[in-house]
C-alpha cells in the first residue's frame, strides 16, 4: 500500500474535479414506478397518482420529490469510472478507509417531475475533511454534488451527500481457548499451586535442591523423596523471545515468551500478565508473579514489572 | 390552516416492518443487500435489516405533503442521519414549523425510534395562498 498521507493528498486534486461520464437514467419518469413507491410508502398524495385531481390542479400528475435520486439508482455505468467522486473514492479505498455511512442527505428540488422526462446525474466530489476520529473508527468526511438534469440539461435538483468514509476498527482476533496443561503425579502440586495462588518449586527433601519444571528424581543427588517450596514470585527476565508465527491456539501474536530467573535459582518459561505487558522488555528486568487467566479462562503463572 | 411558527404537525408512526423496509428499499431501486438480507446484514455488523435512505427522506417529504396538502410543492429538505431504523422498530416524525417566508414555510422533522433519533430534517414547502 502507497503512503496514506500521498493517497489523501492526491484525493484532494481532484475535489471540484469533472464530474465524469453523465449516468442516463434506465427509464424516465413513469407511472408503474411512482405507483410502486406510493404504495411501499402509503402516500396518498393525489398529485401523484389521481388524473382527476392532477387535471383540476397543476394539469398533469408530479412524481414524488423523494424519487428523485430513484431514477438514476441503477443507471449504468461504464468501465472506467474517471469522475472526480470515483477518484476520491478509490483514493480513499486504497489508503484503507473502506467503509463508508452516509451523515447528511440533502436536495434542493429546482422543480417538480412530471411523467415522461428523462433524468440524469453527474456527481462531483466536493469537500474532503481532515482525519477524524469518530465512534465507528477514523475517518475523512467527504461530500459530493450531485447535478440531476434532464435530457435537454436543464438542472432540476441539486443534491449534496455527505459520507464519513472510515476504516473499520481492527477486530481483536479469535484466538481460542489455550490448551489446558496435562498435569501428572509429578506435577499436580504445582498447579495445585496456581489455584491457590502459590508459585510452588519443586525441592529435593533430602539435598534441598530445587527443580524447575517438576520431575521424579533428584538431579543432583538422584533422591526420589521430591516436595515443594514455595517461592517469592520475585525474580528478574533472564531472557525473552517474540513469537510471531505460526499461530498458536489461545495465544495473541505477536506474543512475548519470557524466561524468569526466580530469587531462589530456577528459571521458568512464563509470559506477561494479561493487560500488563510493558512497553518494553529487557534482560534484567525485575518482575513479579501474578496468576492471571489466559484465553480460555484458565489461571496460569504469568509475571508483572515489579513495583 | 395554521402556518404561523411554532405550529406542531400532528405526529406520524411508521412500522419498520421486515416488509416495509424490503418494499420500500425495492421500490426506490435500491438492492443493497442490509436493506432485504437478514444475514447479511448482520455479518456486516448490523442488528437486522434497515430502512435504507431514500426512504427516510421519502417519508419525510410525505410527513410534510400529508399536513400542507397536495397542492404543497416541497423546494428543499436536508437530513442528517443518526441511529439506524431497523427492522421491528417502530419511527415516529414529529415536526414544528420554524419559518414562514410568505408562502414559504420551513418545517423542522424529527424522525426517532427506540435507539434514538434516525433523522433529524429541515424541510422547506411553499404551500398555496
Amino acid at each position: 500500500m502507497s503512503d496514506p498521507a500521498a493517497l489523501i493528498a492526491e484525493a484532494r486534486t481532484h475535489l471540484g474535479g469533472p464530474p465524469g461520464p453523465l449516468r442516463v437514467g434506465r427509464d424516465p419518469v413513469n407511472l408503474p414506478m411512482i405507483h410502486h413507491w406510493c404504495q411501499a410508502l402509503d402516500d396518498q398524495n393525489p398529485a401523484y397518482l389521481d388524473e382527476a385531481f392532477a387535471a383540476g390542479s397543476r394539469g398533469h400528475l408530479i412524481a414524488p420529490p423523494g424519487m428523485m435520486q430513484t431514477w438514476t439508482m441503477d443507471a449504468p455505468r461504464g468501465p472506467e469510472h474517471t469522475g472526480s467522486n470515483d477518484q476520491v473514492n478509490r483514493l480513499l479505498d486504497e489508503a484503507g478507509y473502506t467503509s463508508v455511512v452516509a451523515v447528511n442527505y440533502e436536495h434542493e428540488y429546482l422543480r417538480e417531475l412530471r411523467l415522461g422526462e428523462r433524468i440524469s446525474v453527474r456527481s462531483t466530489a466536493e469537500d474532503l475533511s481532515e482525519e477524524k476520529k469518530t465512534a465507528l473508527g477514523l475517518g475523512y468526511f467527504t461530500t459530493v454534488k450531485h447535478e440531476y438534469v434532464t435530457d435537454d440539461g436543464e438542472v432540476v435538483c441539486i443534491a449534496r451527500m455527505r459520507l464519513l468514509k472510515f476504516k473499520p476498527p481492527a477486530k481483536a482476533p479469535e484466538v481460542g481457548a489455550r490448551p489446558t496443561p496435562a498435569v501428572g503425579r509429578d506435577s499436580k502440586f504445582f498447579w495445585d499451586g496456581v489455584e491457590a495462588g502459590e508459585l510452588r518449586i519443586g525441592t529435593c527433601n533430602a539435598c534441598k535442591t530445587l527443580h524447575h519444571p517438576p520431575q521424579p528424581i533428584c538431579r543432583a543427588c538422584e533422591s526420589t523423596d521430591m516436595g515443594w517450596t514455595v517461592s517469592s514470585g520475585k525474580g528478574v527476565v533472564y531472557s525473552h523471545v517474540t513469537h510471531h508465527y505460526p499461530k498458536l491456539p489461545g495465544v495473541e501474536l505477536p506474543h512475548t515468551v519470557l524466561l524468569v530467573e526466580l530469587e531462589e535459582g530456577v528459571r521458568l518459561v512464563s509470559e506477561w500478565a494479561t493487560g500488563a505487558k510493558p512497553d518494553q522488555t529487557f534482560v534484567g528486568q525485575q518482575v513479579q508473579v501474578a496468576f492471571t487467566p489466559v484465553p480460555g479462562g484458565e489461571l496460569r503463572p504469568t509475571f508483572k514489572v515489579a513495583p | 390552516m395554521s402556518t404561523a411558527v411554532g405550529t406542531a404537525l400532528p405526529e406520524l408512526t411508521i412500522e419498520a416492518s421486515v416488509r416495509n423496509i424490503v418494499a420500500t428499499a425495492i421500490a426506490s431501486r435500491d438492492y443493497q443487500d442490509v436493506h432485504h438480507d437478514v444475514a447479511t446484514a448482520q455479518e456486516k455488523g448490523s442488528k437486522t435489516i434497515f430502512t435504507n435512505i431514500l426512504t427516510s427522506n421519502g417519508y419525510v417529504l410525505r410527513y410534510v405533503t400529508d399536513h400542507f396538502g397536495p397542492l404543497s410543492v416541497i423546494k428543499s429538505s436536508k437530513l442528517r442521519l443518526g441511529v439506524p431504523n431497523y427492522a421491528g422498530d417502530v419511527m415516529t416524525l414529529r415536526g414544528t414549523v420554524t419559518a414562514v417566508d410568505g408562502q414559504l414555510l420551513t418545517v423542522d422533522v424529527l424522525g426517532s425510534n427506540s435507539l434514538g433519533d434516525h433523522v433529524i430534517a429541515t424541510v422547506t414547502v411553499e404551500v398555496p395562498a
